[in-house]
C-alpha cells in the first residue's frame, strides 16, 4: 500500500491527476480486510426463464455474516469454514433460493422470477441501476419509446405529462425551439431553474442561449442543447426530484437531476440486430389570437393613411371596389409596383372590403421526416450499439424556419478480463436552424402581423417604388405604416417580408462522449472510474436587412458560442453481507467538473453597401462592435454513500459530499457539505395475507442539495462606459475617448452556495398481485442562502448586490395511481396512468426588497417577479387603484386610474397539474391517448393589451347602442360623451352606435371606445386588466400502432418485426385564454414566467411512424 | 471492532485528504478573465470621461423628453407616450434619471476625486467637482430633498438620508466654490487632457462653467444678487465657445444624440411636437411672439420640423431631427434633435439669460434690456442654429428698447408694468432658448408657470416635481413623501 503510494506521489503526473490517483488507493485500502479462508465454492447464477447471467446476486452462509455477490458475468466465489453450509441466493425480483453446499467446488444456481414482486429498477445519482423497491424516494421513470411516441423531436418535449411534479413548457413552436423544464417548484430565485442533465454518469449542458440581453424578449426562440441528442437514441429517463436521493451531485442537484440512459447493445449471440424507425410530420398552428376584422385602418372612426392603429371606419359599410388611389397633384407621393405589375399609390379612400386573416397568414403546413437507423449486437463479453439519426423539419412559418438534425451514437462495451468492463458512449450531434423573429420586436413576425389593420393585404410586401420624380428603388419594403413604400421606416416589418428577408441562423457541433471501467478487485470489492468531455459549439448568425424596421440600415451579428465539459467519478464500491438478514453497500468516490464557457462574436451595423453579402466589411469601422466572454468553473468533491438492509424489509441509504469550486467567493468557506439519508420500509414482509395489498412501502428521507454562485460573482468590476437610458438610447464610453466606469453592481466576497433542505415521505402501494399500483409523495423543501441580486439603495451608486439574501419554500404533494382495467386471456389489456401534482411555492425572504425582477421577467411593465409572501414569478405590473373596500379610485368622468406604484397583479403557477393515460393493446394494435391538464395559472397577455391599443383586438369589435338619453349623459375618456365625441352614429330612431362597450367601475356608466382603449384601458398603460386564466387541458397525445411480429410473419419477411403508427399531437386544447397556446413562454427557458407578448405560437402534429426490426 | 476502527481512520484520513485535494483543485479560478475587476488598471481620467458621458445621459436623456412634454415643448403620440405626457407617471419612470446622477455620475466622480488628492490632481479634481455639482443641482431642482450627506457611501451607509433642498442647494455652491478654486491650481504634467469630451482639460473654460452653474443655482433659491454677480461677463460664459456641449457621433447604440436615437431609431412615432413652443414661434399662429423686431422662422425651423413626415407622423410639429449622414439633408440643416446635434449643457445664451432675468428681478430695467439685448444681437447675427436655417429662412432679433416694454409697447400689450413687461419676456425667451433642455421645466415651476404653458385637463398645475424613484423606495425607508403636484421648498414662494 506505501508502496502504492509512494510510487504515485514519484511520479511524474500532472498534480492533479496524482491527486485523483491518491484518493482512488486510499479509498481501495480502507475498503481492505482479512478474510478467513477454509474451503471455495464457485459458480454461476443464471435467471431460470431465459439463462441469462444475474450480476449482483446476494450469496449468503445461511446463519453466518459470511456473504459475497455475483459479479458482472453472474460468477461468485465464496469461501467458508463450516462441513456442509446452506448457501443463499437472493435477488431482487426472484425468488429467493437455499442451496445446501455439499461438497461440490463448483455450484451453479438457477433463480426463479418472483411473480409477486414487480422487477422495477431505477438509475441513482451515480447512473448505478438499483430496484426501485429499496428506495426511499420516488424517482419518476419514463422510458425512451415514451418520449420517442410522443411525436416531438426534442427529448424535453416529449417528457410533457409523463412523469409527476414535471412542469415543461416550450419557448413557442418553432422548429427546434427549447423549453423550460421544472421538478418540484422553482427552487432558487435568479439562478437557472433548471435541472441537472446526467447521460450516461456524464453532466451535459443543457444551456439555453439568450439573444444577447439577458432577458430574450425579443430575437428568436432559442434552443434548449438537451435536445441535441437524438430521442430514439434514449433507453430512458428518470427524474431524480428528492433532494435526497440527488445529494450527491451537491452544488449542481438544487433543482433536481434527470439521469438519462442510452440503449446499449445485449447479448444476441452474435446476432446483429437492425432497426429502421421513420416519422413524418405534418404541422399546423393550434392557436392564434382572435382579431377583429369589421374595422380598418384609421382612428375616430375614419380612415387615416398609414396610421399605426384600426380605429377606422366600418370595413362592410364601404362602396367596395379598388380605393381611390392619389396618383399626381396634391398629396402624391409616389407608388409601388409589386410583380405581378399592380400599383399602390397613395390612398385617399378606402373603397375595398376585403379583409385578410393576419393571425395566419405567415403559416403554412410544417412537416419533418426523421430517420432513423441503429444496429446493436453483442456476445457474451461485448455488445455494440450503433445509431445514425437524420432529422429535416420545416417549420410552420413559411420561410426560413427549420430544424435539422443529424446525430451519430456508438455505444460499446466489452469484458477486458474477466474482472475488468470497459464501456464507451459517444455521440456526435450536428444541427443546422434558421429561426423566424419573434416577440417584442419590430421585425416579429406576430407584432408586426397582429398589429396589421384587417384591410390591409400584406401579401403585397415588396415591390420596386417609384418616388413622385420617378426614380425607382427595387425590393423596397411595403408596410401597413408604409402603405405605398414612400416613407424611408417600415414601423413595423410586415410579417411576409420578414419571413424572406431577416435570416437568424444556428448551426451546433456537438461531441459527447464517456468511457467507463469497471473493475472486480475482489468479489466484494470493485472501482468504477467514469470520464466524459461534452464539448459544442453553436455558431450563430442574424442577418437583419437594411430596409427592416428592427434596425433601420441592417446589421449583421455573427458570433461563436462554445462550452466545454471535463467530468470525471471515481469510486469504490464495497458489498458485503453479514447475514441473511443484513448487508450493506458502501461507495466511497471522488468527482471533479471543470466547466469552460466562451462567446466571442462581433456586430456590425449599417450596411454601406444594403443588399451585399454578409460582411463586416461593408459597415463603417466606427460600427462594428466585437465582444467576448469567457468564464471557468472548476468542482471538486468528495463523497460517500451508505446502503444497509434489514430483513429484506428494511432499507437505509445515507450519502454525504463535500464539495468546494471556484465560484465561491474568496472569503466564504471553501468547502460545503450536502448529506442526505433516506429509509424505506416493506412493511407487507410482515404481512401473511397478500391477496389485497401484495406490496407496500413505507418512505420517508432528508437531503440537502444546493446551487453555486454563477462565476466572478464575487467581484466588483470596472468597464467601458455604457450609458443606457430607459428607451434604449445608449451612450458608449468607446465613442467618447474611451470612458471607463464602475458597474453598478457590486461584488460579493462571501458569495456562497444556495442549499435546499428537503424533507419527503410517501409509500407505494400494489394491490391485487400488482394490478393497481398507487404511489404518494409528500415534501416539504426550504431554499436558504438563495443568491439574489439584492437591490441597494442608488443613491449609494450601486443598483445591486448579489448576496445570499434570501428563502423560499416549496411543498408539495404528487400521486400516481396505475390500474389495469383488463387484462383477458384473449390478450386484450387495459390500463391507466393517473398523475397528479401540486406545488405550493412561497418566497419567505428577500432582505427587504419589495420585488425582484427575473431573469427573463418579461418587460419593466408587465413582468414576471420574486415577492415576499407571494409564489415565485408572480405576475407584476400597474393595474387600477382600488380602495380599501376594494372599489376602484375614479376619475371625475368614472374611469378607473391607475395605483401609483406597481404590484402583484398575477400569479402563473397553477394549482395543480394532472394526467391521464389510457393503453389499450389487443393483439398486435395499442391505442395510447394522453390528458394532460393544469388547473389555475394566469398569464399576462401582453398581446391582447396591445391589440386592444391597436384596435385589432376581436373584443375591439363589438358596437354598442345606447338611448340618445345615454348618449348625451355617458363620458367618453377623453371627457367628452358619446354623442359628442364624433365617434358616435346617429340612427333614424335617435339612438347612438358607437364602436366599443358600455361599462361601469363603480361611479356609474362610461363608455369604453377608442379614448379609453389608447389611453388608461389599453395595455400600454396598464398590466392588471390583461392577466387572463391560463388553465388548459389538451389531448397532448394519441397514437394507434400495429406491430406485425407474429411467429408466420417472421418465416416470411425475415424480419422480427415491422410496427406502424399515427400519433395526434396536441391536436386538442381546451382554455379560457384568448391568446395563444397558453403553454410557451416569451422569455423561453429562463425565470421569468407567464409572459406572453407577440411569441410565435405553438403547434400540433399528425405523424406517421414505421419501425422495422431485423 | 479492530477492523471498522482501522477503516474509520482511514476514511477520516482519507476525507482530509480529499478536502485539501479539492480546493487545490478548484482555487485560483474566482477571478473573471474577462473583465477588469482591479480598478488601478484604469487612469482616472478613463472615469472622468465616464462620469461625463453619465452626466450628459442624464441632461439629456428621458426626463427631458418626459418634462419637455409637460412643458410644451412636445408631445406624447404613441403608446406609454400618451399616458406619460398626461402626467401619468408612476416611481418606476424615475429609476433611470436617478441611477443616472447617483451610478453613472457621481459613482465615478467619487473615485476620480479620491485618486486626485493623492496624486495632486487638482485639474481632474476640479472637473469632478463641477460634475458633482451638477448632479446634486439636478437632484434638487427635480426632487428638492435628496441624499447628499450620505450618498454614495456604501458600504459604510446603505440607506442614505435626505438632506434638505435648500442645504444641497448650498452644498452645491460649496462644491462650485472648491471647484473654481482647484481648476485655477497647476495642472499636472501626466494629465490626460484630450478625456475632457467636453472643453480638453481647458481650465478657463471649465471656471466659467462653474460661474454661470452657480448663477443657475442662485437663481433657482431667488437670490438674484448672486445670480447676477455669478453671471457677469467677467465670470461666466461670456461666449459661445465656451458653452458646455455634449458631442454625438453617427454611431446607434453608442454616441447617437439621445432624443435622435429615441425618436428616428429606438421609438419612432412615440413623440411628436403638436405642442405649445412651436406656436409660439410659429407666425401662423395666434400664440406667435414674433413681432415687428423678430422673426423666429429660422429657428423655429431648427427645433421643428412642421407639419411631420419626418417619422412618419402627420401632425402639426414633430421635433427636427434632421441629420445629414441618415436623411441627407445637407451640410448646416442638422436640426436640433439631430443624430450628430451636439446637445447644450450650459451655455453662453442660458448665462446672458440668467443675468437679465437676475437684474430684472432686482429691479435694473436697464441692466436686464441691455443683457437681452446683447443676446438678440448674438441671435440677429445668426445665432446658435445650424446655419442653413438662416439661409433658408427668415431670422430677426432687433434690439428691444425701453418704449417696447411700456404699457402699450409691442411686448406688452395688456399694460403691465414695465419690469414685469421685461421679465415676462426674459421668461419666454428663456423658454423657448431652452427648448429640449431640462431648465425650461425648471422655469415653469420656478415662475409658477408664468408664461401660462398648457396643463392638461383635470390636472392642478404643470406637475411640480419628480416622483421619488421607484428603486429608492424600495430600498431606503428614509424616501420622503411628495406628490407629483407638490412643489419642491424653494418652489414655494411666489416667484
Amino acid at each position: 500500500m506505501s508502496l502504492v503510494l509512494a510510487m504515485i506521489s514519484k511520479t511524474k503526473l500532472n498534480p492533479n491527476m496524482k491527486k485523483i490517483l491518491l484518493c482512488a488507493v486510499v479509498f481501495i485500502s480502507c475498503l481492505q480486510e482479512l478474510q478467513a479462508q477454509q474451503r471455495t465454492v464457485t459458480g454461476k447464477v443464471t435467471a431460470e426463464d431465459d439463462g441469462s447471467t444475474l450480476p449482483g446476486v446476494n450469496v449468503v452462509v445461511k446463519g453466518t455474516a459470511n456473504g459475497t455477490v455475483t459479479d458482472a458475468n453472474g460468477n461468485y466465489t465464496i469461501s467458508f469454514s463450516e462441513s456442509n453450509p446452506i448457501l443463499v441466493f437472493s435477488f431482487v425480483g426472484m425468488t429467493t433460493k437455499e442451496v445446501a453446499a455439499g461438497a461440490n467446488a463448483t455450484l451453479d444456481v438457477q433463480l426463479a422470477m418472483d411473480v409477486t414482486q414487480l422487477n422495477e429498477v431505477v438509475v441513482n445519482a451515480m447512473g448505478d441501476v438499483v430496484p426501485k423497491d429499496r428506495l426511499g424516494s420516488a424517482p419518476a421513470n419514463v422510458g425512451g419509446a415514451a418520449i420517442k411516441s410522443s411525436g416531438e423531436t426534442g427529448i424535453l418535449n416529449g417528457l410533457a405529462g409523463k412523469a409527476p411534479g414535471l412542469n415543461i413548457t416550450r419557448n413557442g413552436g418553432d422548429p427546434g425551439a427549447g423549453s423550460y423544464i421544472q421538478i418540484r417548484g422553482q427552487s432558487t430565485i435568479n439562478g437557472s431553474i433548471q435541472p441537472l442533465i446526467v447521460i450516461d454518469g456524464m453532466p451535459m449542458f443543457n444551456t439555453f442561449q439568450d439573444s444577447g440581453n439577458g432577458n430574450q424578449v425579443d430575437g428568436v426562440q432559442q434552443q434548449s442543447r438537451l435536445n441535441d441528442i437524438n430521442p430514439e437514441d434514449i433507453a430512458s429517463v428518470q427524474l431524480i426530484s428528492s433532494a435526497a436521493a440527488a445529494a450527491l451531485w451537491g452544488s449542481r442537484a438544487a433543482n433536481g437531476v434527470i439521469m438519462i440512459t442510452t440503449k446499449k447493445g445485449t447479448n444476441t449471440k452474435g446476432k446483429l440486430n437492425i432497426t429502421y424507425a421513420g416519422t413524418l410530420s405534418f404541422d399546423q398552428v393550434n392557436k392564434v389570437p382572435e382579431l377583429q376584422r369589421t374595422f380598418g385602418q384609421g382612428t375616430d372612426g375614419a380612415y387615416v393613411y398609414n396610421t399605426p392603429r384600426s380605429w377606422g371606419d366600418k370595413i362592410s359599410e364601404r362602396s367596395g371596389g379598388q380605393d381611390t388611389y392619389i396618383t399626381s397633384g396634391a398629396g402624391y407621393t409616389g407608388y409601388t409596383q409589386f410583380a405581378d405589375g399592380s400599383r399602390r399609390y397613395r390612398i385617399s379612400q378606402k373603397n375595398s372590403k376585403e379583409t385578410y386573416d393576419h393571425g395566419t397568414e405567415a403559416f403554412q403546413t410544417g412537416h419533418y421526416l426523421d430517420n432513423n437507423i441503429s444496429l446493436s449486437g453483442g456476445n457474451e463479453r461485448s455488445n455494440i450499439f450503433a445509431s445514425y439519426s437524420n432529422l429535416n423539419q420545416e417549420g410552420i412559418v413559411q420561410n426560413n424556419s427549420d430544424y435539422k438534425r443529424n446525430t451519430a451514437r456508438v455505444n460499446a462495451s466489452t469484458m477486458l478480463t474477466d474482472k475488468i468492463q470497459l464501456l464507451a458512449n459517444m455521440t456526435y450531434s450536428g444541427i443546422k436552424s434558421n429561426r423566424i423573429q419573434q416577440g417584442s420586436n419590430l421585425g416579429g413576425i406576430f407584432l408586426g402581423g397582429l398589429r396589421t389593420p384587417p384591410d390591409f393585404d400584406n401579401s403585397w410586401a415588396e415591390g420596386t417604388y417609384y418616388n413622385p420624380d420617378g426614380i425607382a428603388t427595387p425590393n423596397k419594403q411595403v408596410t401597413f405604416r408604409n402603405t405605398n413604400g414612400s416613407a424611408s421606416n417600415s414601423g413595423f416589418d410586415n410579417p411576409m417580408w420578414t419571413i424572406n428577408h431577416n435570416r437568424n441562423t444556428s448551426n451546433v457541433a456537438r461531441v459527447l462522449g464517456n468511457i467507463e471501467l469497471n473493475y472486480d478487485i475482489a468479489s466484494w470489492l470493485s472501482l468504477k472510474g467514469n470520464a466524459g468531455v461534452d464539448t459544442y459549439t453553436d455558431r450563430q448568425t442574424e442577418f437583419i436587412n437594411a430596409q427592416s424596421a428592427i434596425l433601420p440600415g441592417g446589421a449583421y451579428t455573427e458570433q461563436t458560442i462554445s462550452e466545454s465539459q471535463f467530468n470525471t467519478n471515481l469510486y469504490a464500491t464495497g458489498k458485503k453481507r453479514f447475514s441473511d438478514k443484513f448487508g450493506g453497500t458502501l461507495v466511497l468516490g471522488f468527482n471533479y467538473n471543470s466547466r469552460q464557457f466562451n462567446q466571442v462574436g462581433a456586430q456590425g451595423i449599417g450596411f454601406i453597401v444594403p443588399d451585399a453579402p454578409a460582411n463586416f466589411n461593408n459597415t463603417d469601422p466606427g460600427n462594428r462592435v466585437p465582444f467576448n466572454l469567457a468564464s471557468t468553473i472548476k468542482t471538486a468533491a468528495s463523497f460517500a454513500d451508505l446502503n444497509v438492509d434489514f430483513a429484506n424489509q428494511l432499507f437505509i441509504n445515507v450519502t454525504g459530499r463535500a464539495e468546494s469550486s471556484s465560484t465561491f467567493g474568496p472569503e466564504a468557506s471553501s468547502m460545503f457539505f450536502y448529506p442526505s439519508a433516506s429509509v424505506a420500509w416493506q412493511f407487507t414482509q410482515l404481512m401473511a395475507n397478500k391477496n389485497l395489498l401484495n406490496f407496500g412501502k413505507l418512505r420517508a428521507s432528508y437531503g440537502v442539495v444546493g446551487r453555486q454562485p454563477d462565476p466572478y460573482l464575487n467581484l466588483t468590476t470596472y468597464g467601458p462606459t455604457s450609458f443606457v437610458e430607459s428607451w434604449g438610447g445608449t451612450l458608449a464610453g468607446g465613442q467618447y475617448n474611451g470612458g471607463y466606469s464602475i458597474a453598478t453592481t457590486v461584488g460579493n466576497p462571501v458569495i456562497r452556495p444556495e442549499r435546499k433542505h428537503e424533507l419527503e415521505g410517501g409509500f407505494d402501494l400494489r394491490f391485487w398481485n400488482d394490478r393497481v399500483t398507487f404511489s404518494a409523495t409528500a415534501f416539504y423543501n426550504k431554499t436558504t442562502d438563495v443568491i439574489l441580486p439584492v437591490n441597494v439603495s442608488p443613491s449609494t451608486g450601486f443598483a445591486t448586490k448579489v448576496a445570499n439574501a434570501a428563502e423560499m419554500e416549496n411543498k408539495g404533494l404528487e400521486f400516481v395511481l396505475e390500474p389495469t382495467w383488463v387484462k383477458s386471456s384473449s390478450g386484450f389489456t387495459w390500463s391507466s396512468t393517473f398523475m397528479w401534482s401540486n406545488y405550493r411555492n412561497k418566497v419567505l425572504s428577500l432582505s427587504g426588497a419589495e420585488s425582484v425582477f427575473l431573469s427573463g421577467g418579461g418587460f419593466s411593465d408587465g413582468s414576471s417577479r420574486a415577492v415576499e409572501g407571494q409564489p415565485l414569478g408572480v405576475l407584476w405590473g400597474t393595474y387600477y387603484d382600488q380602495k380599501e373596500d376594494g372599489s376602484y379610485v375614479l376619475d371625475e368622468n368614472g374611469f378607473p386610474k391607475l395605483a401609483p406604484g406597481e404590484g402583484v397583479i398575477g400569479n402563473p403557477n397553477p394549482q395543480y397539474r394532472m394526467s391521464i393515460g389510457n393503453t389499450l393493446s389487443f393483439k398486435g394494435v395499442t391505442l395510447y391517448a394522453l390528458f394532460d391538464m393544469q388547473a389555475g395559472g394566469q398569464m399576462w397577455n401582453g398581446t391582447r393589451g396591445a391589440l386592444v391599443n391597436y384596435g385589432t383586438a376581436k373584443s375591439t369589435e363589438t358596437e354598442t347602442t345606447v338611448s340618445a338619453a345615454d348618449a348625451a349623459a355617458i363620458k367618453t375618456f377623453d371627457g367628452s360623451t358619446i354623442a359628442d365625441a364624433g365617434r358616435a352614429t346617429q340612427n333614424g330612431d335617435g339612438t347612438y352606435t358607437f364602436r366599443g362597450t358600455v361599462g361601469d367601475y363603480g361611479g356609474g356608466k362610461v363608455a369604453l371606445d377608442q379614448a379609453w382603449y389608447l389611453a388608461t384601458g389599453g395595455g400600454f398603460n396598464v398590466n392588471g386588466p390583461f392577466v387572463e386564466k391560463a388553465n388548459w387541458s389538451r389531448l397532448r397525445e394519441v397514437t394507434l400502432s400495429y406491430s406485425f411480429n407474429g411467429p408466420g410473419f417472421r418465416s416470411a419477411t425475415k424480419l422480427q418485426g415491422i410496427t406502424i403508427g399515427v400519433t395526434g399531437r396536441n391536436l386538442a386544447l381546451w382554455t379560457p385564454y384568448s391568446g395563444i397556446d397558453p403553454e410557451t413562454n416569451l422569455t423561453g427557458a429562463q425565470n421569468g414566467r407567464g409572459i406572453d407578448y407577440f411569441q410565435n405560437p405553438n403547434t400540433k402534429s399528425i405523424l406517421f411512424k414505421l419501425t422495422i426490426t431485423y | 471492532m479492530k477492523i471498522l476502527s482501522i477503516k474509520s481512520t482511514v476514511i477520516a484520513a482519507s476525507a482530509m485528504l480529499f478536502a485539501t485535494g479539492c480546493n487545490d483543485l478548484t482555487d485560483g479560478f474566482s477571478t473573471d478573465p474577462v473583465n477588469i475587476t482591479d480598478p488601478s488598471v484604469i487612469s482616472s481620467e478613463s472615469f472622468l470621461t465616464g462620469a461625463e458621458v453619465g452626466l450628459i445621459g442624464a441632461y439629456e436623456g428621458d426626463i427631458n423628453r418626459l418634462t419637455g412634454m409637460w412643458s410644451g415643448y412636445f408631445s406624447g403620440e404613441d403608446r406609454q407616450y400618451i399616458g406619460l405626457g398626461n402626467y401619468a407617471v408612476s416611481g418606476r419612470d424615475f429609476n433611470g434619471e436617478w441611477a443616472a446622477v447617483y451610478s453613472s455620475v457621481l459613482k465615478n466622480t467619487q473615485i476620480v476625486k479620491s485618486r486626485a488628492h493623492v496624486a495632486k490632481n487638482y485639474r481632474a479634481l476640479g472637473m469632478a467637482q463641477v460634475m458633482e455639482a451638477m448632479s446634486y443641482g439636478l437632484a434638487a431642482d427635480l426632487w428638492g430633498d435628496v441624499p447628499f450627506s450620505e450618498a454614495v457611501k456604501y458600504p459604510a451607509i446603505t440607506e442614505p438620508k435626505f438632506d434638505g433642498q435648500s442645504s444641497v442647494y448650498n452644498a452645491v455652491q460649496v462644491l462650485l466654490d472648491s471647484a473654481i478654486a482647484n481648476l485655477a491650481l497647476p495642472v499636472p504634467a501626466a494629465f490626460a487632457a484630450s478625456n475632457d469630451v467636453f472643453f480638453g482639460g481647458d481650465d478657463v473654460a471649465w471656471t466659467k462653467v462653474a460661474n454661470t452653474l452657480k448663477a443657475r443655482y442662485y437663481l433657482h433659491v431667488r437670490d438674484y444678487d448672486n445670480a447676477a454677480i455669478y453671471s457677469d461677463a467677467a465670470l461666466g460664459i461670456d461666449d459661445p465657445s465656451s458653452n458646455m456641449m455634449a458631442p454625438h457621433g453617427p454611431v446607434y447604440l453608442q454616441s447617437f444624440n439621445l432624443y435622435y436615437s429615441f425618436t428616428t431609431y429606438d421609438r419612432p412615432g412615440y413623440m411628436g411636437a403638436d405642442s405649445y413652443a412651436p406656436k409660439l414661434m410659429d407666425p401662423a399662429e395666434a400664440e406667435s411672439r414674433n413681432n415687428d423686431k423678430t422673426n423666429e422662422e429660422a429657428r423655429l425651423n431648427y427645433y421643428y420640423f412642421p407639419g411631420g413626415g419626418l417619422n412618419f407622423a402627420s401632425i402639426a410639429y414633430e421635433p427636427n431631427v434632421l441629420a445629414d449622414f441618415d436623411w441627407g439633408s445637407g451640410e448646416g440643416y442638422d436640426g436640433f434633435f439631430g443624430g450628430v446635434t451636439s446637445f447644450p449643457l450650459v451655455t453662453y445664451e442660458e448665462n446672458t439669460l440668467i443675468r437679465a432675468e437676475a437684474l430684472a428681478k432686482s429691479g435694473d430695467f436697464t441692466g436686464a434690456l441691455a443683457s437681452l439685448n446683447e443676446l438678440r444681437a448674438y441671435y440677429d447675427a445668426g445665432g446658435y442654429w445650424s446655419a442653413g436655417y438662416n439661409d433658408d429662412f427668415e431670422h430677426l432679433y432687433e434690439a428691444y428698447d425701453a418704449g417696447d416694454f411700456a404699457p402699450g409697447g409691442i411686448e406688452n400689450a395688456d399694460n403691465k408694468t414695465p419690469i414685469d413687461a421685461l421679465i415676462r419676456e426674459i421668461i419666454e425667451e428663456r423658454y423657448v432658448t431652452l427648448i429640449g433642455q431640462l431648465e425650461g421645466y425648471n422655469d415653469i415651476r420656478r415662475t409658477d408657470n408664468l408664461l401660462g404653458i398648457p396643463v392638461k385637463v383635470g390636472s392642478p398645475s404643470i406637475p411640480q416635481r419628480l416622483l421619488y424613484p421607484q428603486s429608492e423606495l424600495n430600498t431606503n425607508k428614509n424616501v420622503p413623501t411628495a406628490g407629483l403636484f407638490d412643489a419642491t421648498p424653494a418652489n414655494n414662494t411666489a416667484y
